[in-house]
């Protein structure tokens, strides 16, 4: 339920954002719709606790190296984010990381495990950008939700593919 | 399995997957599609699209007031917008309306054009107000531009392809796609002044010194953390840090 929730609204977003005039909305309300996921988890099942926040945050500054690595060193090809847009990208990347390797990561993980939850969240993550990116992109966009499902599990830590996912949709 | 181990694999995964496609997240804040350049960017490069396309409207006249209606290119990198009236079409029936791409691309010496330069022309001229007012009045136009170029600033237009360009305006209606009311038709281009003090900055520079710090910052924050976790494994049993929010990558 939570990621057939989580799927039609990435693909409600991907769809509405080809409205004239209505990217930035639904990008507002679909990241405001993935939020809503959260309503009753604790936050240490999603791995959102409060210890270590060092190690978090480095690891969420080295996972956006990892991530930009490839436009960096072709960073005359990187495309070029407006400023304008820089809130919107904050929003949409940490509303996914909350759905995405929060809700529906902890989810699976209670029904089937480590395994369930890792690919489950990747497949999930992969199909729901079927309808804004080309299809070219997907398996990059497999493979970033791959790595950044496998840190929530190796590190049992949400923190970091938060700081690294949003630093990495600033950048590009 | 050593856990640390999985996560290099799936971080060289991503990277020999990134590298296979050019730069972007696209996390639906992108045009969804390349931009057609009528004359390439050095940085387009693969990424070049298709030509770009023409765009061709019939505005119904009646009683001599024009329809509202909308001209769009077939690619949909302009859209032309008119309100009723917006044309002086006494005693016609129709107005017809054509956009097409200039070729060879104007490049006036003052100016550097983010989008490709449009010729919009009608065969009934607008009708003469002071000058075009918010929202169309009484026509507005918007022009997508690329994400591998600096943003436009306003949106230029002229009579004729060698100049003068003015510039008209303009605001990001959406996400690269720039829109400003404009009173006349002719030719139009969206960009920013060449020697403009501000003008956008692109990735290329700031990039690679952004990863480059983020590298030397991981390397070096992970030395007191390193120490840190070097010491407290020295005096805390394992069996502790099985919690809810270990953030160690164990082996």
């Amino acid at each position: 339920m939570i990621g057939a929730y989580i799927l039609l609204v990435e693909w409600t977003r991907a769809l509405a954002a080809t409205v004239p005039g209505a990217a930035l909305a639904a990008i507002v309300l679909g990241g405001a719709a993935l939020t809503l996921t959260v309503i009753g988890w604790p936050a240490a099942k999603l791995g959102l606790g409060t210890s270590r926040w060092g190690l978090r945050i480095v690891g969420g500054l080295a996972l956006a190296a990892v991530l930009l690595l490839p436009a960096a060193v072709r960073a005359n090809e990187a495309p070029i984010i407006p400023a304008s847009l820089a809130v919107v990208a904050v929003i949409i990347s940490v509303a996914q990381e909350l759905a995405f390797r929060g809700v529906l990561y902890a989810a699976l993980d209670e029904v089937g495990g480590a395994p369930l939850a890792i690919i489950g969240s990747t497949v999930a993550w992969t199909a729901a950008h079927a309808l804004s990116h080309p299809l070219a992109f997907l398996g990059a966009v497999a493979a970033a939700g791959l790595l950044l499902a496998l840190w929530r599990w190796a590190c049992r830590d949400l923190v970091g593919p938060i700081i690294g996912h949003v630093i990495a949709d600033l950048a590009l | 399995m050593n856990r640390p181990l999985l996560l290099a694999v799936a971080a060289t995964v991503y990277l020999t997957a990134a590298w296979m496609v050019a730069p972007g997240f696209y996390d639906g804040i992108a045009p969804q599609q390349p931009y057609n350049f009528v004359c390439l960017p050095p940085i387009a490069g693969a990424n070049s699209g298709q030509p770009a396309q023409p765009g061709h409207l019939v505005i119904k006249v009646i009683d001599g007031i024009s329809d509202t209606n909308s001209v769009f290119t077939n690619d949909g990198q302009v859209i032309v917008s008119f309100l009723p009236g917006a044309f002086d079409a006494k005693g016609k029936t129709q107005v017809v309306v054509d956009v097409k791409p200039v070729s060879p691309c104007p490049n006036p010496p003052d100016l550097h054009f983010s989008t490709n330069v449009y010729l919009v022309k009608a065969d009934t001229p607008l009708i003469q107000t002071a000058s075009a007012a918010e929202p169309c009045q009484p026509s507005c136009i918007g022009l997508r531009y690329s994400n591998l170029i600096p943003a436009p600033g306003v949106i230029y237009r002229a009579a004729d392809a060698n100049g003068p360009w003015k510039s008209i305006g303009g605001t990001e209606a959406q996400p690269f796609v720039i829109r400003t009311p404009t009173n006349q038709l002719g030719y139009f281009a969206a960009g920013y002044p060449a020697n403009a003090t501000s003008k956008p900055t692109g990735t290329s520079q700031l990039l690679p010194i952004a990863v480059a710090v983020l590298i030397v910052g991981v390397l070096v924050a992970s030395i007191p953390l390193a120490m840190v976790r070097r010491r407290r494994g020295n005096h805390v049993d394992e069996e502790n840090e099985e919690d809810e929010t270990d953030v160690i990558p164990r082996t």
